[in-house]
């Protein structure tokens, strides 16, 4: 496991070492229960997650890709180990996540919805204003500035939580299944979307998914999970060059690693299914 | 034996099933006109009847008109007790009274529901009480009210007051802690201090709940503020239609009756229309099944 944890490593020595953007050593999360056994979400996870890298975490449900996640995001501590992040400068976002459920504020118009960390900041309204039109008409929200979520469908939604994460310019762009809950076509738009912003600016992404087409198209390394407890399985490098497009689903390379990984997935899958029998 | 065969037939026929639009298709906006026409004059049939079944009974002395009245006299007293201006004062004191007590109340009672919610000590220490007394109808502590407070003015507007606060202060508490976790997690990530989180989130959140908990109030309060001027005033729309009682003239009582419920539809109403107001947003989260 360790070793090919290690493996998965960006290199160091020979080529030019990328500067490491957040180390997790040792991450452990327990969900205590009363009277009953501790649910271990995450044991001993090690990762290291370069500059200006796209991560996936990919793995079965219930493998505490989303608890860690949430660690990252500060919205949980961790039971042991630690999480060390590094931060570039100061006045910018470190972490901006973006939720699987529309957690938009219904309350809040479209640009209200957007603006939220920028009014947070105290940046000046129309400057905030100026920003935060930019980003809704990237995501093809132009024209539903003033709507109310209410209106909107959840594909619409999904992308105002976009908007509100890419707005802030965080160094670090949080994504738990963003794509999760919305339709096969409308995933593919976003997914090309999510691509094309990645390419223009650099961000460092963790992106949780389960889907590996998702996670291989996007990413420059996936880190597998296996469930009960939570453990990273193994790291694998995507040896695409970027810029991407979605033309590259149709690479059989592409093909190949989305069953290698899947044959390594589904060995874990079937355990859980005996688990619960 | 033949009708037997016939329907074994029709059973096993293959068949169409059509959806076509309707052979008299209306605009909408001509479809919503008339139906609320219709609503209007189907909404006036029983009452307009009874009136008229009234006033026939009485007439015709199917009724005892010196216990039962009959429309024409209570309208003929109405109009009097206008021009003497008796109606107006009695009228002026209830609404005072009900709008203080309204007010103060439900003021309060998002006051304390909201500190309840976001201060755990405050809340471990009020809820219990608040619990328990919420299920005490409001006009039984009636008695006890008076011996606290005496007879004076204000023990009927604390009173008042009282009825509002609880269903206020409880829905507020109960909304606010039942705001998603997601939306706090929000917050959380993307920086809001206390203040903001509690300006943008916490009270819009909670606005629709708030503003349903003050139709509901609206009512109860109208409900004491003519309870306690039944049993404890010498002024106002509850005293004026008690006293007719006590002193038997029916038709006044008829009138205090029919302001009684005027003053409390207008009052609802009202309320309904400026809570609206307040949570627009609501309408296009939750009515889109209406």
């Amino acid at each position: 496991m360790t070793e090919a944890v290690r493996s998965g490593l960006p290199p160091t020595g020979d080529v030019a070492p990328i500067a490491d953007k957040i180390r997790i050593e040792g991450l452990s999360y327990r969900y205590r229960r009363r009277g009953r056994e501790d649910v271990v979400a995450l044991d001993d996870v090690d990762l290291t997650v370069g500059r200006g890298e796209f991560l996936s975490v990919a793995g079965p449900s219930g493998c505490g890709k989303s608890t860690l996640l949430r660690v990252l995001a500060g919205l949980q501590k961790p039971t042991a180990g630690v999480v060390r992040i590094n931060r570039e400068r100061r006045g910018r976002p470190l972490v901006a996540p973006v939720f699987q459920e529309y957690s938009i504020f219904p309350w809040r118009s479209v640009e209200a919805n957007v603006r939220l960390g920028l009014d947070a900041a105290g940046v000046d309204r129309s400057e905030a204003r100026r920003r935060s039109q930019e980003w809704i008409e990237r995501v093809g929200l132009a024209g539903f500035e003033k709507a109310l979520p209410g209106n909107l469908s959840g594909g619409m939604k999904q992308r105002v939580a976009l908007a509100r994460a890419f707005v802030v310019e965080p160094e670090i762009l949080l994504m738990d299944e963003p794509f999760a809950a919305l339709d096969a076509q409308l995933r593919k738009v976003l997914q090309e979307e999510l691509l094309a912003i990645v390419r223009e600016h650099t961000y460092t992404v963790f992106f949780v998914t389960h889907n590996l087409d998702e996670a291989i198209l996007l990413s420059d390394r996936i880190a597998l999970m296996s469930a009960r407890p939570g453990r990273m399985r193994r790291i694998v490098d995507v040896p695409f060059a970027r810029p991407r497009s979605a033309e590259l689903r149709k690479d059989p390379e592409f093909v190949r690693l989305e069953e290698e990984l899947w044959a390594d997935l589904k060995g874990d899958v079937e355990t859980i299914e005996e688990v619960v029998r | 034996m033949t009708v037997q065969m016939d329907r074994s037939v029709s059973r096993n026929e293959d068949s169409w099933v059509e959806h076509r639009p309707d052979s008299k298709q209306r605009s909408t906006a001509h479809q919503a006109r008339r139906d609320g026409v219709l609503r209007l004059v189907l909404g006036l049939v029983l009452p307009v009847g009874m009136l008229v079944a009234w006033e026939i009974s009485a007439r015709s002395g199917w009724i005892d008109a010196r216990f039962f009245s009959q429309p024409s006299a209570v309208a003929a007293k109405a109009w009097e007790d206008m021009q003497s201006g008796l109606l107006w004062s009695e009228l002026k004191i209830t609404i005072v009274r009900l709008l203080t007590g309204y007010v103060v109340g439900s003021l309060a009672g998002i006051l304390i529901g909201l500190l309840m919610s976001q201060v755990k000590v405050l809340r471990w220490m009020l809820e219990p009480m608040i619990r328990a007394l919420y299920v005490i109808p409001k006009l039984a502590l009636l008695p006890l009210f008076l011996l606290l407070f005496g007879l004076g003015e204000v023990p009927k507007l604390i009173f008042i007051a009282l009825g509002t606060f609880y269903i206020v202060a409880f829905t507020t508490l109960s909304a606010a802690m039942m705001i998603p976790t997601a939306f706090h997690e929000v917050a959380r990530s993307y920086g809001l201090s206390s203040g903001q989180r509690f300006r943008w989130v916490i009270v819009p959140a909670i606005t629709p709940q708030i503003v349903s908990s003050l139709k509901l109030a609206s009512g109860i309060s109208m409900l004491l503020v003519i309870a306690v001027e039944f049993v404890n005033a010498h002024e106002g729309l509850g005293y004026y239609t008690w006293h007719a009682w006590q002193i038997f003239v029916p038709d006044r009582m008829y009138v205090g009756v029919v302001t009684i419920s005027i003053v409390g539809v207008l009052f609802s109403g009202l309320v309904g229309l400026l809570g609206s107001r307040v949570a627009r947003w609501a309408d296009s989260e939750y009515a889109q099944s209406r």
